[in-house]
Formats: structure tokens, C-alpha cells, sequence
């Protein structure tokens, strides 16, 4: 029952947090680049702006609407979700919350995928496929070491390097400069969000805001507990560490430029895949 | 004139050329169009560049049709002009192009706006819209500006059929229209089509509503970015055509503005580039370092943009102690910000990265087209008007000239960053130097018929005026904007390149258009075809 509220309070603080921390994002550019910038409430104003706005349906009809839906749901029910792994990893019971949280995270980004190559827009298709090659490049290293900080036991080396594949993918899944390609404004004017509008386009930009708040909490959650915390004292400690884990993001993008299409997977799989193959080492060496 | 020059026009009287008018760093020679080929080749071998050609309509003066090809000895520092003329009623002129590509659009140009066929090419409209009626030459002197032919509409909309692979935008607010043929992501050709703004201001300034003195601000009003320069060249031209001696504070006060006029195209540039690149930061702090020298420019001229302060003759506003002071202090400023920015800039991996190899444009293809500006420094061309033909105060001081080998985006990128620098050093040592005196001629007459040809070196690169005077007005008004003679070198440098390099390979010729984008892409695996945006009825041209 705690459990079930902590969840569900969870839940709230990010749905509510994630516009705000976005906000908080757009602040912060703002500032590198020497302007004064929207409010730090901006996003929500945003969302609310497009929620009040009529229903315009996109070509490919139904399949898109269901599927920024879908992902929303996903997305959501992730956040919830990712609340647990603290308290069941000081269980002992981690590997259906994970298993779940990772196959909720991977079927949001298929829904995006399909909402985009169902579009009548070849800047979408684009887009979707953009995505595709992405998601294909990060989240399976995600999965592999988020397994791995939660089941790691005391292995504190196994779990350090595990820790730094985590950060770089799941920077990766927030869809930031450099790795905002499926978007790309000059390239493909928005590409996977070009045939959106009104509270369809609302639902895109939260979702978007959930997943990047999702892989700042997760990098939270995999710092804390490679840290050494557990239950409780875990979950509060990376509900606190979520924004400045956040900022970070957000400063990287803002200091580095776009990367190409084809340079993104080629640098991601190399540089992953190696530690990876360092991370298996260490785990065969039992360190 | 010197004998290297005199030697190239011996060459070209043996070949048929007949010398017209020798001026001081101008040579007019008529040719006869069979004759024409053979005297193109022999420029071009001597190392000379074609800068533009322009049709006239001369029936009211010398009874025939013209087309002034003006071709450029840089290494001489001296123009030399081809003028072919042909009756009206058999205006034709063999085409020049296979003996000297940057020939392709002027040619088709003077087809469109004056009616002289060019024999022996492959012809397409270039300027003219495809629905424009037939027959109908805008700058014929018989066709008012204020004529508005009827029109018909055409759309493509309905035409498309097929699969894309490979969708482009140019990023760029402005009319260009590119057709990209893909194989995936990968550019395996281009084809371009422009004009679709075109104002006709060429034709304005030859109607009885303008009169020399108003032309300069017309010039101006050419781009929003250089029109400086534009209002300046098209002095220069009716000063040299008049023979009119321009004081030499006034020439040093518009090689100072010229300049700051470079800084604010550059930083601009800059900022353009790094936004493409998704590095907003760097967008952001060259806008800021720009609107320095933007305050500075409306400080010594009264307005941040559109000057609009050059008269034939001079310019209209002098500078005092406290401009040059505050200038020298902007410049400080400017340069140290710039510093910090370039290096921070510059070492942005996805930059580096991105710009390095990308859009490659050859020596040799560079010179085929008579590429101009940083796009001729960055392939190996040591093209520079300020040197080649010093004009204004240009040869009282000393900079240097960038130049890089690579040809691709990144040295187009560091020609800029150079040029900024050089930039501030001309204004301060033009500051250190003005001389005294008037700022304008106290009066002027321009003779009819006279005519000059006049290059300044603009941010993009030579922008050229052409000018044959009239009565109270120009008889003939040609402009060559740089990015005219730069835009053919983008097929060079799209084949082969991937979409996502597409936007910053254009941008790095710092095209200036106006303001539609159009985009249609082909898969040429399958044929397929999809119309994205295209409005009226364009068809578009390879380049």
C-alpha cells in the first residue's frame, strides 16, 4: 500500500515536475546565450496554450492519435514505475520492475516511431527512421546497464562501469543536441513532430518532457545506488538529485552542436559497445 | 594601360576584336558573333575570368541588340569587355559556355530579359516566370515598367506521383528552390531554381520616375544585408563613366563603412552556421557581438542598416573625433569578443566535424565557374577586388588576404573568421589615416553614352555594376550580385553529400535570396517524385 502511494506520488511530482524542469532548461540556455528568457512556468503555459486548441487530426489519421496516446500512457506509467526500483532493489526483487520499466520505455519509443512513419510527410518518415536508428544505438546499452546497477549486488567496479554506459544512453533517449536528429529543425523542420498540432502536439511535447525527465531520473537513480543507497533513503535522494541531473543535460546540449545522421550511430555503438565489453569483463573477472 | 595588358589586346585584334575605348584600367572591344568563341577562349587561357555578361537593347543609340560580356584580368587589375551586337531582327548569339562555364545563366538572362537567342545550348528560361508570355523582353526600352502582361497560372501540385526518399529544407528563409535527386540520404543531383522575387529594379531605375541622384538609394535597397556595397558600386560605376574625382576623405569614409558593413555580414554568417549546426550558443553570441558594430554603424552613418549615404560624388555624412574614437573603441571590443567566440566555436566537435570535408568545391571547378568571394578563397583563388583592382581607399592600407586549399565548409568558414579580423585591422588603420578635406564634389555632370564597369568586394564576395549612362538617367543598369556567380558551384558541392549536410553547404556560400522556400525530391531508384512546397508555375533548371 506505501508502496502504491509513493508510486502514485511519484507519479504526480513528475508529471507536474518534468514542464517545470523544462522550463527550468530554457531558463538556463537562455542564459549561456545572454537572454533574458521565457518564465520557468513557460512549458505548462505552452501545454495548456495547445490543449485549448482544436482537434486537428494529421494524416495517417487514427494510428497517429493512438500512438501519441499510447506513448504518453507508457511514459507515464514508466515514471510510476521507476519509483519502485530503489525499494525493490533493497528487496531483492528488482528484475520485474526493471523488466517492466525497460519494456514501457521501449514501446514509447516504437509508438513514436510508428506515429512518425505513419504520417503522409516525408520529413516524419525521415524522422521515424532518424529514430529508429537512435533508439537502436542506446537502449538496448541502457537496458544492459541498468540490469546491471540493479542487480550488482556489492560489486562496486562491475557497477561503475555500468554507471557510465547508463549516463551516456540515457542522454541519448532524452533527444538532446546532439542527438536531436530525429527532430532537426534544419534539417527536417521538426521531422517526427513536423504534421502535429493542438493538444496532439500537446501530448508529444509532454511526452517528450516525461522521457527526458525519466532519463534524469534514472541516471538519479543509478548514481544513488551505486552510491550505496537503498529503500527509502534511495528513492528521496534521487527525487532530489532528478533536476540537477537534469541541468547537466541541459548544459551538455547547450554546449554542443548537432551530429549527423550517420556519425551518431557509428560514435554511439563504438564507444558503448566498448564499454560494454570492458563492463562484461570486469563481471567475468568478478570484480 | 600596361604592355601585359596591351599584349592581351594585340592577341584579341589579331582574333577579329576591334578596340572601341581604352580607359585606365578598361578595355572595350567589339566582336563580331562569329568571332565571339574564339575570343572567349583566348581571355579565359590568358587566365581571365568572365565576371558577367548583360544584354542591352541599343537600337535607340546604335540601332542593334548587344550583349556586353566583361571578363576580368585580375592578375592585371584591368576589365576587358566584349561587346557583340546583332541586328533585331536576327538577334542571335552563339552560346560561349563550353569554353567558359560561369557564361550559363548570364547568357540565359539576356535571352529572357532583352530576346537575344543563344544558339548552340540547351535554353530554358531562367529569370522570367514559365507562364510569362512568349516574345515579351522586359529590358527592351519599348516595354514600360509599369506593363503587366497577362499571366497564366500553373501548378504542379497535381503532378506528383511516386515515393520520396529523402526530404530537404534549406533551412534558409529565403526563395530558393532546390531539387535534390536522392539515393537514400545521399545527394546524387541538383537542380536549382531562383528569381522568384525578382523586382526588376534594373528596369526601375532606367523609368522616368529616377534620376542618378536617386539611384543610390534604390542600390541600396538591393539586399538588406550588403546594400552598401550595392549603393557604392553603383557610384563607383557613374563616377568612373563621368570621370568624376571623388575626395579622398570620402573615399576613406565609405571603405570604412564597407567594412563595418563586412563585420555585421560575417557575424551574421556566423551565427547562421552554427544555428544550422545546432549550436544555438554560438548563434546567440554572434548576434551579440554583431550588434556592436551595428550601434556603429548607425552611430557613424545615422542607421542601423540602409545607410544611405552615398551620393555620386561622395557621401552625405562626414565623421568627427568622437566617431573615430568610438569606432576604434567598438573595435576593441568587437575583436576581443570575437576572439573568445571563434576559438569556442571552433572547437565544438560537431562543427569541426561537420564542416571538415563536406561541400567540396575544387580549384578547378572554382575557376570553371568564376566562383567569387570566400567561397573562390576558400578553394585556392586568390580572387580579392580590394587587391586585385584597389579602389576607394582600399590601396592606402595593408591586409591579407585568407586562403585556404580545402574547398569545403570549414575553410569557407575560416576564410570569414580571418576576414573579421582583417576587417578591424583596414578600419583602424583607415581611421589612423583619413585624410581632410571635402566629403563630396560640389557639383557633377554625367555625358550620355558613357560607360564603366565597377567591382567592389562585398562580404559574399565581387559584386559588380555595369552602367551605360543616359539623359538625366542610366541608359543600362546591370547588377551581378556575388551570390549570382556562386550559387552554379552548389551542384559541385551537393553531389555526393548527405541530406543532413545539404543545409550547411548551402549556407556556406552565404547565399542571399529573398523569402520562399520550395522543395521537391527525387529518388532516382525509383523514379519516384513528390512535390513538397512549389507554388506557381516554376519549372525548375539543373545549375
Amino acid at each position: 500500500m506505501l508502496h502504491s502511494l509513493l508510486s502514485l506520488a511519484a507519479l504526480l511530482t513528475g508529471v507536474f515536475l518534468a514542464p517545470v524542469y523544462d522550463g527550468l532548461e530554457r531558463k538556463l540556455r537562455a542564459f549561456v546565450h545572454t537572454r533574458i528568457g521565457p518564465p520557468v512556468l513557460q512549458t505548462w503555459y505552452d501545454l495548456v496554450k495547445l490543449f485549448s486548441k482544436e482537434l486537428v487530426v494529421p494524416e495517417g489519421g487514427s494510428w497517429c492519435v493512438l500512438s501519441v496516446v499510447l506513448e504518453l500512457t507508457a511514459l507515464v506509467a514508466s515514471v510510476a514505475l521507476l519509483s519502485y526500483v530503489p525499494l525493490a532493489v533493497s528487496s531483492g526483487i528488482a528484475g520485474v520492475e526493471v523488466v517492466t520499466f525497460i519494456v514501457l520505455l521501449t514501446v514509447a519509443t516504437a509508438l513514436t516511431i510508428v506515429r512518425a512513419v505513419s504520417q503522409n510527410n516525408v520529413y516524419s518518415v525521415i524522422g521515424g527512421f532518424r529514430e529508429f536508428t537512435l533508439a537502436l544505438s542506446s537502449e538496448p546499452f541502457l537496458i544492459f546497464s541498468y540490469l546491471a546497477i540493479a542487480t550488482g549486488g556489492e560489486r562496486l567496479v562491475l557497477k561503475l562501469s555500468s554507471l557510465l554506459i547508463l549516463v551516456i544512453s540515457a542522454y541519448v533517449v532524452s533527444g538532446r543536441i546532439p542527438y536531436d536528429i530525429a527532430e532537426a529543425e534544419p534539417e527536417l523542420s521538426a521531422g517526427v513532430n513536423i504534421e502535429l498540432a493542438g493538444p496532439i502536439l500537446g501530448i508529444a511535447t509532454m511526452s517528450t518532457a516525461l522521457k527526458r525527465f525519466l532519463a534524469a531520473k534514472l541516471t538519479a537513480i543509478a548514481l544513488v545506488l551505486v552510491a550505496g543507497f537503498d529503500g527509502y533513503q534511495a528513492l528521496a535522494l534521487a527525487l532530489a538529485l532528478t533536476p540537477a541531473v537534469w541541468v547537466v543535460h541541459a548544459l551538455v546540449s547547450i554546449l554542443l552542436g548537432r551530429t549527423r545522421v550517420d556519425m551518431a550511430p557509428r560514435t554511439l555503438l563504438l564507444t558503448l559497445f566498448s564499454l560494454c565489453v570492458v563492463t562484461i569483463t570486469i563481471y567475468g573477472l568478478g570484480l | 594601360m600596361t604592355d601585359p595588358v596591351l599584349k592581351v589586346v594585340e592577341e584579341l585584334k589579331g582574333l577579329g576584336g576591334v578596340v572601341e575605348e581604352i580607359k585606365d584600367r578598361e578595355v572595350y572591344l567589339v566582336v563580331d558573333r562569329d568571332r565571339l568563341k574564339s575570343l572567349a577562349k583566348a581571355l579565359y587561357s590568358a587566365g581571365a575570368y568572365l565576371k558577367t555578361c548583360a544584354g542591352v537593347d541599343e537600337r535607340q543609340v546604335q540601332g542593334v541588340l548587344s550583349i556586353y560580356y566583361m571578363f576580368g584580368l585580375d592578375e592585371l587589375g584591368t576589365d576587358v569587355i566584349l561587346r557583340v551586337p546583332v541586328a533585331e531582327e536576327d538577334a542571335k548569339i552563339p552560346t560561349i559556355v563550353p569554353e567558359v562555364p560561369a557564361a550559363d545563366w548570364c547568357e540565359l538572362e539576356a535571352r529572357d530579359m532583352v530576346g537575344i537567342e543563344i544558339v548552340g545550348r540547351p535554353v530554358r528560361r531562367l529569370v522570367l516566370p514559365e507562364d510569362w508570355p512568349e516574345g515579351v523582353h522586359p529590358l527592351r526600352k519599348d516595354f514600360n515598367y509599369s506593363t503587366r502582361p497577362p499571366r497564366g497560372f500553373k501548378s504542379e501540385a497535381s503532378e506528383e506521383v511516386g515515393v520520396p526518399l529523402g526530404p530537404y529544407h534549406p533551412a534558409l528563409h529565403e526563395p530558393e528552390y532546390f531539387e535534390l535527386y536522392v539515393e537514400g540520404e545521399k545527394v546524387v543531383d541538383v537542380a536549382y531554381r531562383g528569381f522568384h522575387v525578382h523586382r526588376g529594379i534594373e528596369k526601375l531605375a532606367e523609368s522616368p520616375r529616377f534620376t542618378y541622384k536617386q539611384v543610390p538609394f534604390l542600390a541600396e535597397r538591393i539586399c538588406g544585408i550588403c546594400g552598401f556595397v550595392h549603393s557604392s558600386c553603383y557610384v563607383m560605376a557613374v563616377e568612373k563613366a563621368a570621370g568624376i574625382e571623388v575626395p579622398e576623405r570620402a573615399e576613406f569614409i565609405r571603405s570604412i563603412v564597407l567594412e563595418v558593413e563586412r563585420l555585421h555580414s560575417h557575424l551574421l554568417w556566423l551565427g547562421v552556421a552554427a544555428h544550422l549546426l545546432g549550436y544555438d550558443a554560438g548563434f546567440m553570441h554572434a548576434w551579440r557581438i554583431r550588434e556592436h558594430t551595428m550601434v556603429l554603424a548607425e552611430y557613424l552613418t545615422g542607421s542601423r542598416k540602409t545607410y544611405g549615404i552615398n551620393i555620386i560624388g561622395g557621401v552625405r555624412k562626414d565623421l568627427n573625433v568622437d566617431k573615430l574614437d568610438k569606432t576604434l573603441k567598438t573595435l576593441a571590443t568587437v575583436r576581443e569578443e570575437f576572439v573568445k567566440l571563434a576559438e569556442v566555436v571552433l572547437s565544438v566537435p560537431q562543427i569541426r566535424s561537420r564542416a571538415s570535408g563536406t561541400g567540396v568545391l575544387s580549384r578547378s571547378e572554382a575557376r570553371a565557374l568564376s566562383v567569387v568571394g570566400p567561397v573562390a578563397r576558400a578553394s585556392g583563388l586568390y580572387r580579392d577586388v580590394r587587391k586585385d583592382y584597389p579602389y576607394f581607399a582600399y590601396k592606402e592600407v595593408s591586409f591579407r588576404v585568407p586562403l585556404y586549399t580545402e574547398g569545403d565548409n570549414l575553410a569557407r568558414l575560416l576564410v570569414r573568421v580571418e576576414e573579421v579580423l582583417e576587417s578591424i585591422e583596414i578600419i583602424k588603420q583607415l581611421v589612423d589615416k583619413l585624410p581632410g578635406g571635402p566629403i563630396a564634389v560640389e557639383s557633377w555632370d554625367v555625358p550620355p553614352y558613357r560607360r564603366a564597369v565597377a567591382a567592389i568586394e562585398a562580404p559574399r564576395g565581387e559584386d559588380v555594376h555595369f552602367i551605360i549612362t543616359g539623359v538625366g538617367k542610366p541608359y543600362r543598369w546591370r547588377v551581378r550580385a556575388p551570390t549570382y556567380q556562386n550559387i552554379p558551384a552548389l551542384r559541385a558541392m551537393l553531389r555526393g553529400a548527405p541530406l543532413a549536410d545539404v543545409p550547411l553547404t548551402i549556407a556556406s556560400i552565404d547565399p542571399c535570396f529573398s523569402c520562399t522556400d520550395r522543395v521537391v525530391v527525387y529518388d532516382v531508384r525509383t523514379g519516384g517524385r513528390r512535390v513538397l512546397r512549389i507554388s506557381e508555375g516554376v519549372s525548375p533548371c539543373p545549375l
